[in-house]
């Protein structure tokens, strides 16, 4: 095989290149036109480590948000409902309560109740809508339970 | 080997270049080693966090649900154990507590069993919930005020060692209506 030099053997490590490696013995020791990588070649390499890594990276921190936020949900929805079974205990006068805050692993729930009539049977059934609305990422969320007891 | 001509391409590495690959190569590693570490620790974090916010949603769900088709609730140990039986039974009680850490059980399990005292249904137990430590609030776990029956839980990743970063308390409370 004739090894005669190749000039700009490409990027990505063309195999034509490996082969005369191993083909030419002079070609590792020539001191001219050693295949070593180029520049364009190395910044492309770390671009896509660096976006593979940053795409696995963003996966885990989303993972991470979307546990915490199960954990303020999960803790809404139970103080919803106990804020639903403290009024059922009582007689349902319609109107909105402000129920007062609760501080709860370092989050703070708000509490607020709305009785009102229900809109096809009213006298007979009352309409409970508690909304819990806590602070999550630089914003409010709200998670709402509705319930329907008997007035009498 | 030994007689390199001017123009001949040398072999091997000279001291130089070997010195900063070494360099180079450590501080990659040690970057790397070093992300690793952190990524290991945050994943053992939310693993824990998810842990106990699942045991303590399902254990407040089952006590809520059976509760409330239930009746007669008695708090005992000061706050650490309940007692509830069917309304028109007295035969069927079924009780909560947090064991004690001797014959009742670990300190961090709330067990459910069955029986006229909390000794009969200690020898039918069933593990309701682990990683229980005291909650933080100072509130029992149970507590009946007005016929409102409040259940407090609070949880740890690892409830032998402190509360930390990576080892966060969570707590859930909840309100039912003994149903007298």
């Amino acid at each position: 095989m004739h090894c005669k030099e190749k000039k700009g053997t490409g990027y990505f490590f063309p195999l034509s290149a490996v082969q005369e490696k191993v083909a030419c013995p002079r070609y590792i020791g020539s001191g001219k036109g050693i295949a070593g990588f180029s520049l364009i070649e190395v910044v492309t390499a770390i671009a896509i480590l660096a976006l593979l890594s940053g795409g696995g990276l963003a996966i885990f921190s989303q993972g991470f948000k979307a546990a915490q936020k199960t954990g303020h949900q999960a803790v809404a929805v139970n103080l919803a409902r106990a804020a639903a079974e403290e009024y059922f205990r009582v007689g349902l006068v319609n109107g909105v309560e402000n129920m007062g805050n609760i501080n709860l692993n370092n989050v703070t729930y708000g509490r607020t109740i709305q009785i009102s009539d229900h809109p096809d049977f009213p006298g007979q059934l009352k309409r409970l809508e508690v909304v819990i609305s806590w602070p999550e990422g630089g914003s409010t969320k709200n998670l709402t339970i509705s319930a329907l007891k008997a007035d009498y | 080997m030994g007689k390199r001509k001017s123009g001949q391409a040398r072999k091997g590495f000279s001291l130089l270049e070997a010195m900063v690959a070494m360099t180079v190569f450590s501080l990659v590693i040690t970057a790397g080693g070093g992300i690793f570490v952190s990524l290991q620790a945050a994943w053992r974090r939310q693993k824990g966090g998810i842990k106990v916010i699942e045991n303590s949603a399902w254990a407040m769900e089952f006590m809520a649900n059976e509760l409330r088709g239930r009746g007669n609730i008695l708090i005992w140990d000061a706050g650490g154990a309940l007692s509830s039986q069917l309304p028109a039974d007295v035969v069927d009680v079924v009780w909560y507590w947090r064991g004690e850490g001797g014959a009742f059980g670990n300190s961090d399990v709330i067990y459910r069993g069955s029986g006229l005292t909390k000794a009969n249904a200690n020898t039918n137990r069933q593990e309701l919930a682990n990683l229980i430590v005291d909650n933080t609030s100072g509130n029992d776990i149970f507590n009946i005020l007005d016929g409102l029956l409040t259940i407090e839980l609070t949880l740890r990743p690892q409830p032998a060692q402190a509360e930390n970063l990576y080892n966060r308390d969570y707590t859930l409370r909840t309100q039912l209506r003994a149903r007298n």
